[in-house]
């Protein structure tokens, strides 16, 4: 803080006066404030289990984009020759660190290969339901009226229909179309829930002090939205976002597991826990591993968004 | 009370229409013409086809159908697959076992989330606190079908307590165990509900008042905090009671229990939009009231909140 403030006078008394000052204060002068994103990194650096969801997932981001650094994609097809079939069904090993399935394709490699389209889904319906979300929550919410009614009463529909029912009728109808179909039906079916949470902070928000003060000034419904409800609503938006990505990687996972997502010759953990149902009873490893990696994957996307949660509601922090 | 439950029930028909509306639209787009999905592969008689069509409605335009098939729901009429069986009569043999196992994992649900709860609670900070905060942690991670194979593994293989799958045991050996996983997911949430919000109330200014009083530390619990922190908790599994009971289409597909969700995801296969557009609007229409009910309930439960 003493570079932002430096050739400031101000900034040197002030520094001058609190020689004591450490990293494990808590700075509440009003001289020198954090804003939004500063605070909620003060108090993230300081969670536990913020640093453990962390590394967990810049892991999973690791094997993402990078697989190939990892494993090896010819021992996940049977059309290149990396799978033999008697291979199959190998217990795991030096060579085959998590077994081999049915088809002698080596489980370490489907495993890390099958991150990428689960965690490609989940960030880009993340983007979008919280996009389309924010916009409809925050017209309803602060034009009100007869299209408060409208759109909340087509959020009711939407809500109305559960994530999984709705998906398996869309999905079907559109022929089971791949990771696109999946993408398209989580954000149609998972907007609402990000439009109800924004709608009711802007409620909230658009009768301030703050917000009729920026009015009286002359300030265009379009200026106060964005200067002034925005930022109130992005806390509790940021933390729903975050678990979402969670939530839509165990959703892209089910619609894969039920033949719904994913379209072989391409693979995700769901599909390949799906292909080991059949001989889960003899060789538990075909299953095993990659529902670790997936459960492992949604367990650090909800801590990061505790821990965020945690480290922007002021009202949780001590 | 009376009118605001009027105008809760009268916002739940534009609902009801526009949610049956999406449904039926989304079958009625499904690819492929239904009367020739039955008959693959064989030569049929053209005026026979025209007959089916005539039959049921297929040759009438989207909107007419749709209206038609609300008519017929009005009457308590679900309509006739194409083989002649009455939706209603799928419906009399189906939802009776999927409304056993809701009703069971509703069970497990209300006695080890509420009871564990209390109990993470009162050993804040202590050993059991941490193994339920932990463990709910993971119940919500692990998608529901990994634990139902793991379930169905050591308990129908491994210990062989019960049969793997189906229902021939009856209630409750054959129901227990694909209750609780279809149980856990909302179970992890009613545990940490109950203790959030029980911390709090031991926390709030009446059961300090209490405790100054020199009341015993059980009627405190019961009388005032229990009292209180039990109406999120409450409403909470007001509103889950109605998605368990169409949730379990994963958890009867594992366990092989022939009920609403299994018929439903075979029909979806099948095209069978008739049933699919029955089964749908018979939860979309629990599911509005058991939100309608939950609703009410606040009032009732805790006298501060009025209704306009």
């Amino acid at each position: 803080m003493s570079e932002f403030f430096s050739g400031s006078t101000d900034a040197d008394t002030f520094d001058a006066g609190m020689p004591t000052l450490d990293s494990t204060e808590r700075v509440t002068d009003a001289s020198n404030p954090r804003g939004l994103l500063g605070d909620a990194w003060y108090g993230l650096r300081r969670t536990w289990y913020f640093w453990i969801s962390l590394v967990l997932i810049v892991f999973v981001a690791a094997i993402s984009i990078f697989p190939q650094f990892f494993a090896d994609k010819e021992k996940t097809s049977s059309l290149t020759g990396g799978c033999q079939l008697m291979d199959s069904l190998l217990p795991p090993s030096s060579e085959h660190w998590f077994g081999t399935d049915q088809l002698g394709c080596d489980v370490y490699s489907l495993t890390i290969y099958g991150a990428r389209p689960s965690v490609i889904t989940a960030i880009i319906a993340t983007l979008a339901t919280v996009l389309i979300g924010a916009i409809i929550g925050i017209v309803a919410g602060y034009y009100g009226g007869w299209l408060d009614s409208l759109l909340s009463r087509i959020t009711d529909v939407f809500f109305g229909l559960p994530v999984l029912l709705g998906g398996i009728v869309i999905l079907t109808a559109l022929g089971a179309p791949g990771l696109w179909g999946v993408i398209f039906v989580l954000v149609v079916l998972g907007w609402v829930g990000t439009a109800r949470l924004v709608r009711s902070t802007t409620i909230e928000a658009k009768n301030q002090d703050f917000v009729l003060a920026a009015r009286a000034l002359g300030a265009s419904n379009l200026r106060i939205m964005r200067r002034h409800i925005l930022p109130n609503a992005m806390g509790p938006a940021i933390v729903v976002a975050v678990i979402s990505l969670g939530g839509f990687v165990g959703a892209e996972a089910t619609f894969s597991y039920l033949g719904l997502g994913i379209q072989p010759p391409e693979f995700s953990w769901g599909s390949i826990i799906s292909d080991a149902q059949s001989v889960f009873f003899t060789a538990p490893w075909t299953l095993f591993f990659p529902a670790l990696f997936l459960t492992v994957t949604v367990l650090a996307f909800i801590l990061m968004g505790d821990a965020v949660r945690d480290s922007l509601d002021p009202k949780l922090r001590k | 009370m009376g009118r605001y439950a009027v105008r809760r029930i009268l916002q739940m028909i534009p609902v009801f229409f526009g949610t049956t509306f999406l449904i039926y639209a989304m079958m009625f787009a499904l690819p492929g013409d239904p009367v020739r999905n039955l008959t693959v592969g064989k030569q049929t008689n053209p005026v026979y086809l025209e007959y089916i069509r005539e039959q049921f409605n297929l040759n009438q335009p989207f909107i007419i159908q749709y209206l038609d098939y609300l008519k017929g729901i009005l009457t308590l009429d679900f309509g006739k697959t194409f083989n002649g069986t009455p939706v209603l009569e799928i419906f009399q043999q189906r939802w009776p076992v999927s409304v056993t196992l809701a009703l069971t994992a509703f069970g497990l649900e209300v006695l080890f989330g509420i009871g564990f709860g209390i109990w993470a609670a009162l050993r804040k900070g202590k050993v059991f606190d941490h193994l339920s905060l932990s463990g709910t942690l993971i119940v919500v991670a692990v998608p529901v079908f990994v634990l139902g194979y793991v379930a169905q593994w050591v308990f129908g293989v491994k210990l062989g307590w019960v049969a793997p799958a189906g229902i021939q045991d009856g209630w409750p050996k054959s129901y227990i165990v694909p209750a609780a996983v279809l149980a856990s997911l909302s179970l992890a949430y009613a545990l940490r509900l109950t203790r959030q919000s029980l911390l709090e109330a031991f926390n709030s200014d009446y059961v300090r008042t209490a405790k100054a009083k020199g009341l015993p530390a059980r009627t405190i619990l019961r009388r005032y905090s229990l009292r209180n922190s039990l109406i999120p908790v409450v409403t909470f599994l007001g509103a889950d009671l109605a998605t368990l009971m169409g949730g379990a289409v994963i958890t009867e597909g594992i366990f092989n229990i022939p009920g609403i969700g299994q018929q439903l995801y075979q029909s979806i296969r099948l095209h069978e939009s008739v049933v699919v557009v029955g089964i749908v609007t018979v939860l979309v229409i629990i599911y509005l009231f058991a939100n309608l009910i939950v609703d009410l309930l606040y009032g009732v439960l805790d006298p501060r909140i009025r209704y306009e």
